[in-house]
């Protein structure tokens, strides 16, 4: 008699249980609206960017092991490298110490403005291509260029340039 | 119950490595020095691929076991033929069906360290012959064993990075003083002692010395760092550094050194230099 009235209140618990989780998920709002226009990634670059740490990645290292070598570029009495990306697709570079990869300046872009994969600077005597750490948004504070060197298509170091926006 | 998890934990990568057909001690390995290459035949499982070895075992226990391996390449000095193995390759006994060998692995396979580690070591273990033995079913070998070997950092006398380098990358070298055997008067440096001499090579003819030996120790950009531990270290564009030394048609194609402290004269002999290499690139 004891266990049949347990197993009745079970039951009832279980089938209360049921028809409230029924109701409650009866009265979820539908999603309504859209995702939105994505962020352009053109944008998101324009501005004054400010070196503020440089590494140098082996790829052939078992651990693919970096080292900070940021004190070839920074040495809190020079200026840090600046690069200067504008809306007319025009970039110009600002270097007082550490090795230039950047170029004299030119014009920038991507491979496809929608979905870039490399950011390409174009010198007057050469094409620069160079992958991001991500993409930058317009109110993105940071930015990350990768430049992969590779040897005969195998990859042996990459430099990562990790900047600030400064403007 | 939790004193007892803890002494699972800790000895589960003993156990782990001790449940493999091949391991190697001690991981992780330093490619430059020595390390054992166990081959567990108790593990051993015969029939996977015509392998009956560990039955043969069973049936002589005594008998000589010899190391078949082709990764991360065949041996420096060959395995010899299958069905004569090298007598160089005979593998010590060490337990009841464990068998080991010995050996500094860039030197026995003559490859260097990230070759080794991207392929790791695959091997068998087989009778001198290979072929069936008599009254057994299968082949007098066993089946195909692989390891993969897990790299420790450099921890040598220099260590160089990164491994493969063009001349115009960041190449940066450590010296680590407290693995000087070699050199009493090296030993100990102060942290304002260590200097590097430098030749860049051109070609087989053509080299030139960044400055002359004498010049060393009064040359800033060739004195190495301290960085404690008795490390020392220089980091450099060799192009860049060669390259008002240089010709204007050359390229530099590799780099000979020495550690120069200040005081002291590497005995009558040639130059202790050590090498390093550039990639040629398209």
């Amino acid at each position: 008699m004891i266990n049949q009235s347990t197993h009745f209140t079970a039951f009832t618990s279980l089938l209360f249980s049921a028809i409230l989780l029924t109701t409650f998920h009866s009265c979820k709002p539908e999603t309504e609206g859209e995702l939105g226009e994505p962020f352009d990634k053109v944008e998101g670059m324009i501005g004054t960017w400010e070196l503020q740490a440089f590494t140098q990645q082996d790829l052939n290292s078992p651990i693919k092991e970096t080292r900070d070598l940021s004190d070839f570029y920074l040495d809190g009495l020079a200026t840090p490298l600046q690069i200067t990306f504008d809306a007319n697709r025009d970039y110009s570079v600002a270097i007082e110490l550490g090795k230039n990869y950047f170029g004299e300046g030119g014009t920038w872009g991507f491979d496809d403005d929608l979905y870039p994969s490399f950011l390409q600077l174009y010198t007057a005597i050469d094409t620069l291509q160079y992958n991001l750490g991500g993409m930058v948004r317009i109110f993105d504070q940071s930015m990350r260029i990768e430049y992969r060197r590779d040897c005969n298509t195998a990859p042996t170091n990459i430099y990562t340039f990790e900047f600030n926006r400064i403007n | 119950m939790k004193k007892l998890l803890s002494v699972l934990l800790a000895l589960a990568p003993f156990l782990l490595v001790h449940a493999q057909k091949a391991y190697v001690l001690p991981s992780p390995t330093d490619a430059n020095s020595e390390m054992t290459l166990f081959i567990d035949m108790n593990q051993s499982e015969d029939g996977i691929q015509g392998n009956g070895l560990s039955g043969i075992l069973d049936a002589f226990p005594d008998t000589t076991l010899y190391l078949w391996t082709w990764d991360p390449g065949s041996p420096a000095a060959g395995n010899g033929d299958w069905d004569n193995s090298a007598d160089h390759q005979a593998l010590t006994k060490v337990g009841p069906k464990l068998y080991s060998m010995t050996f500094v692995p860039t030197e026995y396979y003559g490859v260097d360290g990230p070759t080794l580690f991207a392929r790791g070591i695959s091997c068998l273990a087989k009778l001198k012959s290979g072929a069936a033995l008599e009254g057994f079913a299968f082949e007098a070998k066993s089946e195909d064993m692989h390891v993969d070997i897990v790299p420790e950092l450099c921890n040598g006398r220099i260590c160089i990075f990164p491994e493969l380098r063009e001349r115009d990358d960041y190449l940066t070298l450590t010296y680590n003083n407290e693995k000087e055997l070699q050199y009493e008067g090296l030993q100990g440096m102060g942290e304002n002692e260590c200097y590097i001499y430098l030749l860049g090579k051109v070609d087989l003819f053509t080299d030139y010395e960044y400055v002359p030996l004498s010049e060393v120790t009064s040359t800033p950009e060739l004195k190495l760092s301290f960085i404690g531990e008795g490390k020392f270290r220089t980091t450099m564009i060799p192009e860049d550094l060669f390259a008002s030394v240089l010709g204007e048609d050359e390229t530099l194609s590799e780099i000979y050194f020495y550690i120069v402290r200040d005081g002291f004269t590497y005995p009558p002999g040639p130059p202790p230099y050590q090498v390093i290499s550039f990639l040629d690139c398209e």
